[in-house]
């Protein structure tokens, strides 16, 4: 009982008047008891709430790119339930004046892509199985970056770099391939801007989350971010700046 | 080199069970003591030592003895193993918020790779939801359940682990049951963790989870490739959080996170190498600390393309 004693006392003194053990106090050993059984009683932590097992939705989170791209050469398509390639209709018949409205074929393309007014601006008007570069060369389908670099020169430089699109496999080439997304595997080339998406569920609440007090933290640009790199002599930010002074 | 000092686990809960007896206040604050739930402790479990002095041998025995708790309780032979960091790599992570949506498959993915308890749920990324304008975490919202994002007007900031340099939930933990690692992975042995949760409470990032009660996970959904310091299966009372996926990583792959990212927003790989894609982002781009005034020097960086104009 020694603890409940020293604890009363100190009530007490703080309360700065003479104590009188033998009567007022007696009840403050036995009070302190129940207040430590209740502390007790209250240690089991936060209700849980009751959850159903939620299974992962493997579809949803498959590393398959949003797109199948044509990646062969000819290309195929499946059309009207055959396997073809482009010139096993296109050299049947000559059409040189494309239809954006009430095709015959190809109705599901709808052109949504700036100044991209007509299909030849990237399919070949006269051999259909390649797409056309700017000037009127010929490119295969599995290069298709190459038509998207020549009017997105920044982005397919950032993508070069690795910071547009996605790389998937390995990080460290010597143990294992590391293949690089093409833009088709993102971006449909007729309608290229990224579609909305259903997001998947978030926790059920904050149970299992300690949210925390977010205050007043902001994130910030930093000019000293790269410590990392600093470390190991790199001219880092600097480089950016003087980027931005030749601007 | 503290291995006087270093706070054995057994000496700790001897003397706070002690004190705990004693005053009331003293076993409120440990609550956490108690949700340890004992009787799962075998001997073996109970007489190990710290992963950092046990002997490749030891680490086998260690190996051998969770694969066969994993197998009776899962009904699965796992792939268990300890994967050491590789020589010259660190890590670092970016993520670029003017691509990320918000669809949450990174979590999902990171639930599946990771074998977080589906009940309770734990995830280790949280995404939030702003405003645009400024990074303001006082105004996100990270349980949104729009029909479809990205919302307009609002972007996404996915956070989990930053891998700091300069780990606050390190310097607090009792028991030395948390270490950074030499690739600057923050490693937690799930087998010498007594959740105290002060890790929990000194990250800035609520980067930590506890595993309140008992996870589970249905059988079949079980990832067998494990990691001993990562994806093995938890127990009850343990903290767990993001490792960047080490058992994946230190063997050459690509996080699950980045892996499923639908508009390639994460980014990933070895600061040491100079023609890493993460070094010439780091180099080139607007990069952004989440917190930086709390000083913890975090691997994970946020940055932003430039805005590209016409005829980009
Ligand atoms: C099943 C036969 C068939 C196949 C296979 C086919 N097309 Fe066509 N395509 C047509 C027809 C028919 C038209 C003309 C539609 C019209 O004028 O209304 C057409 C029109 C087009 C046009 C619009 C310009 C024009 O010539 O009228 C483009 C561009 C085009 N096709 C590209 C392709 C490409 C690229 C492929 C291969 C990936 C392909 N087509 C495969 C039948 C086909
Ligand atoms: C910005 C360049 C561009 C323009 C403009 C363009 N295409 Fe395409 N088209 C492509 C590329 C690239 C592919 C290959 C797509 C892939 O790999 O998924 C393609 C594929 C196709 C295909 C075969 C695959 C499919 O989706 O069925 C057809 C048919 C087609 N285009 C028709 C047309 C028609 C008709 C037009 C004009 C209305 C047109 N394209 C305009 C770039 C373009
Ligand atoms: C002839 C030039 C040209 C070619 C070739 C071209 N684009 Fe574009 N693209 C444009 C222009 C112009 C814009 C509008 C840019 C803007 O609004 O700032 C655009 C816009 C886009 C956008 C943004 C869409 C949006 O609404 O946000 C994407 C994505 C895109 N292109 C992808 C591609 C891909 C993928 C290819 C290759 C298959 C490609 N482009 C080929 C000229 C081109
Ligand atoms: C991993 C998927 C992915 C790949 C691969 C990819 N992009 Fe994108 N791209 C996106 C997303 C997501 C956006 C942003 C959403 C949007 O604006 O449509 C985007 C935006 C763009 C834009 C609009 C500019 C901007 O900053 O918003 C252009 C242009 C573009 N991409 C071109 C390309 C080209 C060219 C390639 C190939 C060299 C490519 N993309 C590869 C996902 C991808």
């Amino acid at each position: 009982m020694a603890p409940e004693q020293r604890e009363s006392s100190a009530v007490g003194r703080s309360d700065s008047k003479p104590l009188n053990y033998g009567s007022g106090a007696w009840f403050l050993g036995p009070l302190f008891l129940l207040v430590a059984v209740w502390f007790f009683l209250g240690m089991k932590g936060p209700k849980l709430p009751e959850t159903k097992m939620r299974l992962i939705n493997k579809a949803a989170i498959s590393t398959a790119p949003r797109r199948k791209m044509i990646a062969v050469q000819p290309p195929k398509i499946h059309i009207n339930g055959f396997d073809r390639t482009c010139n096993d209709c296109h050299n049947s018949f000559k059409s040189e004046t494309p239809k954006l409205k009430g095709r015959l074929q190809h109705q599901e393309i709808t052109l949504e892509h700036a100044i991209n007014k007509t299909c030849y601006s990237c399919h070949d008007k006269k051999d259909r199985n390649y797409l056309v570069s700017l000037e009127g060369k010929k490119i295969e389908y599995p290069a298709v970056v190459q038509l998207c670099a020549q009017c997105h020169v920044r982005v397919h430089k950032d993508w070069v770099k690795g910071s547009h699109g996605r790389s998937n496999g390995y990080w460290d080439s010597s143990k294992g391939p590391r293949k690089q997304l093409k833009c088709t595997q993102c971006h449909d080339p007729h309608q290229p801007r990224h579609p909305a998406m259903d997001p998947l569920k978030p926790l059920p609440g904050p149970h299992t989350l300690r949210m925390g007090d977010p205050g007043e933290t902001e994130a910030h640009e930093s000019e000293d971010v790269l410590y990392l790199l600093k470390k190991r002599g790199s001219r880092g930010r600097k480089h950016n700046a003087e980027k931005e002074e030749k601007r | 080199m503290s291995g006087e000092k270093r706070m054995n686990r057994r000496s700790f809960l001897r003397g706070s069970l002690g004190a705990a007896g004693g005053m009331a206040a003293v076993a409120a604050a440990l609550t956490p003591l108690k949700d340890l739930d004992l009787s799962e402790m075998t001997v073996e479990n109970f007489l190990q030592k710290h992963y950092k002095e046990m002997t490749p041998e030891e680490i086998d025995q260690v190996i051998e003895r969770v694969s066969k708790e994993v197998e009776e309780r899962f009904d699965v032979r796992p792939e268990l193993k300890d994967v050491k960091p590789m020589d010259g790599v660190e890590f670092t992570y970016l993520l670029n918020l003017g691509r990320c949506i918000g669809c949450r498959k990174c979590v999902h993915a990171c639930v599946a790779e990771n074998n977080q308890s589906r009940s309770p749920e734990i995830q280790y990324i949280r995404v939030l939801e702003m405003p645009r304008g400024s990074v303001n975490l006082e105004h996100s919202n990270h349980y949104y359940g729009d029909k479809k994002v990205p919302k307009k007007d609002h972007f996404y900031m996915p956070v989990q682990c930053h891998q700091c340099d300069n780990p606050p939930c390190v310097k607090v933990c009792p028991v030395e049951a948390t270490w950074k690692e030499k690739d600057g992975i923050v490693v937690i042995d799930y087998d010498w963790c007594i959740g105290c949760r002060y890790c929990e409470a000194a990250c800035p990032y609520w980067a930590r989870r506890f595993n309140f009660a008992e996870p589970e996970i249905p059988k079949k959904d079980l990832n067998p490739k494990m990691g001993y310091l990562s994806n093995r299966p938890r127990h009850k009372g343990v903290m767990e959080k993001c490792h960047f996926c080490l058992h994946r990583t230190r063997e050459g792959k690509l996080p699950a996170c980045l892996e499923v990212c639908p508009v390639g927003a994460r980014k990933f790989g070895n600061i040491n190498d100079p023609n890493s894609d993460v070094v010439q982002i780091l180099k080139t781009k607007r990069i952004f600390i989440l917190k930086q005034e709390v000083g913890t020097k975090p691997r994970f960086f946020y940055y932003f393309d430039e805005d590209y104009g016409f005829g980009d």
